[in-house]
């Protein structure tokens, strides 16, 4: 009953920063969501909660736009990302068509 | 990657962070933390054990969803032969850390959750094993720690607070994990047996360990204060993996995906669910796990004997060789466990232990770990729990007087290095602990109950008496 890579139940996340592609994680399906709702419902990124680092989240289908506090360069905002699909058990992958989306953004 | 090595395994847990308090602080690195980081390096040598081409057959499976090689805590037993190998890792992880496997009740939690899962399909039309096979798969393919949370707070239990369309929202309290804090995932199961009525404890469920909303107050005891202020962990008597660290899981509304719910409502499973874990665990548990300890701690024992020069005392040797009888007593059951068991329930290709077997051997050694953990303190003696640190062996005003005090058959430094480590079993946290672990013993005692034909053994016995039945 082996099962195929396509039936894995695996979903592919894109994510960006101020509009430029910057990597893509493999999760089990339903991580987009689970990482939506913690953005959106406890304003917390995954790794990030109860830390001070409040986020703003909204959602539009499959695609999440989510706004992090305070200025911060690319390189911070991707290594906060890295982490937080990391801990919400997502790893980044170079294979398979994305079919969620996270785009973030530093807060002014 | 189907294999993670133990520096993959390390290097995945320092971005890791899980909300979790110890001793008045919030951690915010795992490895910063003295007793964190001795979980989390227990954790990590487990990795290592899979590395070790000696220890393939024991440590590494093949999964049933794929056909790759995977690690044994990861893998869904399909044989007899998958069930001893099960135990034996049991054994050889305990042996290796002297602590626990933090894998290890992730591993019998997936074992029942594939069998009962299973069932529910079949009967109920239900999707429940199909995504558990998808999160397993999932799980095996990253390699993912993953520990096991069954013990409620009786007040709190863990319940579903909301469904949605994408995933239930629950809340709750579970106790006693262990090493929940430096896994990637923990499967939750229910409590125990659920009625009608109680549906919204009815609850099976994998979630990330850092998922917002989930926070880990860990156990705080003279142990953690002991290897958090220490000046050197080389004085403590399990010096790189501690002792059995575990902490109270919060569940404050957290979110979970459907694709993680493997059973949510369905009170008739509950009992089943749990009873497998049971079996599965009382036999890896009781049977081999604490085996491993009794192997350490004979051990210790041996070379405290030896160190006095009492090893050729006839009561010694007795004493020791009755460690041996009621360790060796527990792990054949665990064998016995191990050989007996079937494919439960038929048609799933999912192997459980035998039930009594497993229970004998978690009954045995709860009440002969504290026959072992007693020899060993008589034999060591007093200093197991008097002694003074290592250090002051080397103060230019107390050293030789300790060393002039301690020394015997071999020097002081050396009895004293046995004494914390028998302090450490006899003096610590793994009596209770074993008595606990897979269930206290009067579980065992009804199970024994459950399971025992006592109107055939009463048959048997009147037949050679020649007494007809009424």
């Amino acid at each position: 009953m082996a099962l195929k890579s396509n039936e894995r139940g695996v979903e592919i996340i894109a994510v960006s920063i101020d509009g430029k592609a910057c990597g893509t994680y493999e999760g089990l399906a339903g991580t987009f969501v689970g990482f939506a709702d913690s953005c959106i419902r406890m304003k917390a990124l995954p790794g990030f909660y109860r830390v001070g680092l409040t986020v703003e989240g909204e959602l539009k289908g499959r695609s999440l736009r989510l706004v992090l506090p305070e200025k911060r360069t690319q390189a911070e905002l991707i290594e906060i990302i890295d982490i937080s699909l990391l801990n919400i058990v997502a790893f980044p992958c170079t294979e398979g068509e994305a079919e969620c989306f996270i785009e973030v953004k530093s807060g002014n | 990657m189907a294999l993670k090595t133990a520096k993959e395994y390390l290097d995945s847990i320092k971005k890791m962070k899980p909300r979790v308090y110890i001793g008045g602080k919030w951690v915010t690195n795992l490895l910063e933390n003295p007793v964190t980081k001795s979980m989390v390096m227990a954790n990590s040598a487990i990795y290592g054990l899979a590395e070790d081409p000696a220890h393939k057959e024991v440590m590494v499976g093949t999964s049933h969803l794929t056909g790759e090689p995977v690690n044994r805590n990861l893998n869904v037993a399909r044989n007899i032969h998958d069930l001893d190998m099960r135990q034996e890792m049991a054994l050889l992880t305990s042996q290796t850390v002297g602590t626990c496997n933090y894998r290890c009740v992730g591993c019998d939690a997936l074992n029942s959750l594939a069998s009962t899962t299973w069932e529910m399909d079949q009967a109920l039309g239900t999707k429940y094993n199909e995504r558990f096979n998808k999160w397993l798969a999932y799980a095996q393919a990253n390699d993912l720690a993953v520990s096991g949370a069954q013990q409620d707070d009786i007040d709190t239990f863990v319940h579903l607070v909301e469904k949605r369309d994408d995933g239930i929202v629950v809340r709750g309290i579970k106790v006693s994990q262990s090493g929940a804090i430096g896994s990637h995932e923990t499967l939750v199961l229910p409590g125990g047996s659920l009625k009608e009525g109680e549906e919204k404890f009815a609850l099976a469920f994998a979630v990330q360990n850092s998922v917002p909303g989930l926070s880990y107050i860990c156990q705080y005891n003279a142990y953690s204060a002991e290897r958090e202020f220490c000046d050197n962990e080389d004085e403590l008597g399990n010096p790189l993996y501690g002792q059995r660290e575990t902490s109270t899981m919060y569940f404050d509304n957290v979110f979970i995906p459907w694709e993680r719910v493997f059973l949510c409502g369905e009170t008739k499973y509950c009992g089943k669910m749990v009873t497998r874990f049971a079996k599965a665990h009382r036999m890896n548990c009781g049977g081999a796990c604490k085996v491993g300890f009794a192997d350490l701690i004979i051990g210790g024992t041996m070379m405290a004997a030896e160190y006095i020069g009492v090893e050729k005392i006839p009561h010694i040797q007795e004493k020791i060789i009755d460690m041996v009888r009621y360790s060796e007593t527990s792990h054949a059951c665990a064998i016995a466990a191990a050989m007996r068991g079937r494919e439960e329930p038929k048609g799933s290709g999912v192997f459980l232990p035998d039930d009594l077997f497993g229970n004998a051997a978690k009954l045995n050694i709860a009440h002969g770990f504290w026959e072992i953990i007693k020899n060993a303190g008589d034999i060591g003696g007093g200093l197991v729990v008097t002694a003074p640190r290592l250090k002051d062996l080397d103060d230019p005003e107390v050293g030789p007087v300790l060393k002039k005090a301690f020394g015997a058959a071999a020097p002081a430094d050396k009895r004293m290095k046995v004494a914390k480590f028998l302090q450490h079993w006899a003096a610590g946290l793994h009596g209770v602990g074993t008595w606990h672990g897979a269930g206290a013993p009067q579980g065992q005692r009804f199970m024994f109950t459950l399971l025992t034909d006592f109107e055939a053994k009463k048959k048997l016995a009147k037949k050679l008496m020649g007494m007809k039945d009424e």
